[in-house]
């Protein structure tokens, strides 16, 4: 009997040492290479940021970040959003409207304007979102995104 | 060994009591209507339930979808509209759950009402299907008079959907999912933005199944 409750206790823990070290595993990409500082304030971001993004983008977006059909573009691993987040950041604040080409897929479905949202709330939307669901782009600060909002088209 | 006999008596009477446990029935919705009728000199009073007035309405297709395009299906309905920013784009994800699971099961169909004839034509609603990547024959897209679907909305499906100016998109309705049964009857009642209400609603459609079956 004793054997049995050691042998599942040592399963038990090596099953959650493994669990944990995976979870390491996914947070360390998006954080490698990061100074101290920068890491904890995109810490901080990630967690707002997620929340926001609940709120506002989520309903069409998806939790997962996947759109919805060819109605609604993904967020994750979609070269439209990755490559120029720049104009992901006016695209949040401004909407947009008319086709646009998302991993080779044709969407063309409006996005309302999220003028309430203030450049540290964009920021960390668009940092929780270009680095979430497999996304890796670093941390966009707000001073960036401020300066981005200036000169939207 | 006697052990082992009581562990059989436990199972018998498992057994047993699955079979025995009367399946539970999903309950029919709405107020009911009690309507006199004569016969022989007699009055008799028989109680109606609530069902779906007649409708008839266009689809993505052009073609005319009214309540016998249901006659042998149970159908799931909702109110949206194309251009709606806020809880539309989840419902439609959520009900497309509901069509993946019932893709290939021809007793079941989804009947989606714009509650913006205005802007979502038949085109429009064309393309909305297609790019949600859905079939015409199983999914409905319907358009129609304007008075007529906020009529239908409320007095049949109990749900409500008007015009709002102060909305988000103009629009205010319900992200209600209505199971309806081969009878017109409503049997459900589901949030369609709540993945775990949706969940249920497929569990209570494979019970509505069930029950008209047998």
């Amino acid at each position: 009997m004793r054997i049995i409750i050691v042998a599942f206790l040592v399963f038990t823990s090596v099953f959650m040492v493994q669990c944990n070290s995976g979870k390491e595993a996914e947070d360390a990409d998006i954080y490698a290479g990061m100074e101290f500082r920068t890491r904890i304030r995109m810490r901080q971001y990630m967690v707002q940021g997620q929340q926001l993004y609940q709120i506002h983008c989520a309903n069409c977006h998806g939790d997962d970040g996947k759109g919805l059909g060819k109605l609604i573009p993904p967020l994750a691993k979609a070269d439209y959003f990755l490559q120029d987040l720049t104009r992901a950041i006016c695209i949040s604040r401004n909407g947009i409207k008319g086709s646009m080409l998302v991993n080779n897929i044709e969407y063309n479905q409006q996005m309302p304007d999220h003028k309430d949202l203030t450049a540290l709330e964009i920021a960390e939307i668009i940092t929780y979102a270009s680095n979430s669901w497999g996304n890796v782009s670093g941390l966009t600060e707000v001073k960036e995104v401020e300066a981005v909002l200036n000169n939207c088209k | 060994m006697k052990r082992l006999e009581l562990l059989l008596a436990l199972m018998i009477l498992g057994v047993a009591c699955t079979q025995t446990l009367p399946e539970n029935k999903l309950p029919v919705l709405g107020r009911t209507q009690l309507v006199e009728r004569i016969e022989n000199g007699k009055v008799f009073y028989d109680t109606l339930p609530h069902t779906v007035k007649n409708f008839a309405f266009v689809n993505q297709d052009s073609v005319i979808v009214t309540n016998q395009t249901f006659d042998n299906q149970v159908y799931v309905a909702d109110f949206f509209f194309t251009t709606c920013p806020t809880i539309c784009p989840k419902m439609k994800k959520e009900m497309l759950r509901v069509y993946s699971e019932y893709e290939t099961n021809p007793e079941v169909g989804i009947l989606s009402h714009t509650i913006d004839p205005t802007h979502d034509t038949v085109a429009v609603l064309r393309d909305f299907a297609e790019r949600l990547g859905v079939s015409s024959d199983k999914w409905h897209f319907v358009t129609g008079d304007q008075d007529a679907i906020y009529d239908i909305s409320e007095s049949s499906y109990m749900v409500t959907a008007a015009s709002d100016p102060n909305e988000p998109g103009g629009y205010i309705h319900s992200g209600a999912f209505l199971l309806v049964d081969k009878e017109r009857r409503i049997r459900g009642v589901y949030d369609g933005t709540v993945p775990e209400q949706v969940d249920l609603l497929i569990k209570d459609i494979d019970k509505l199944l069930k029950e008209t079956q047998g």
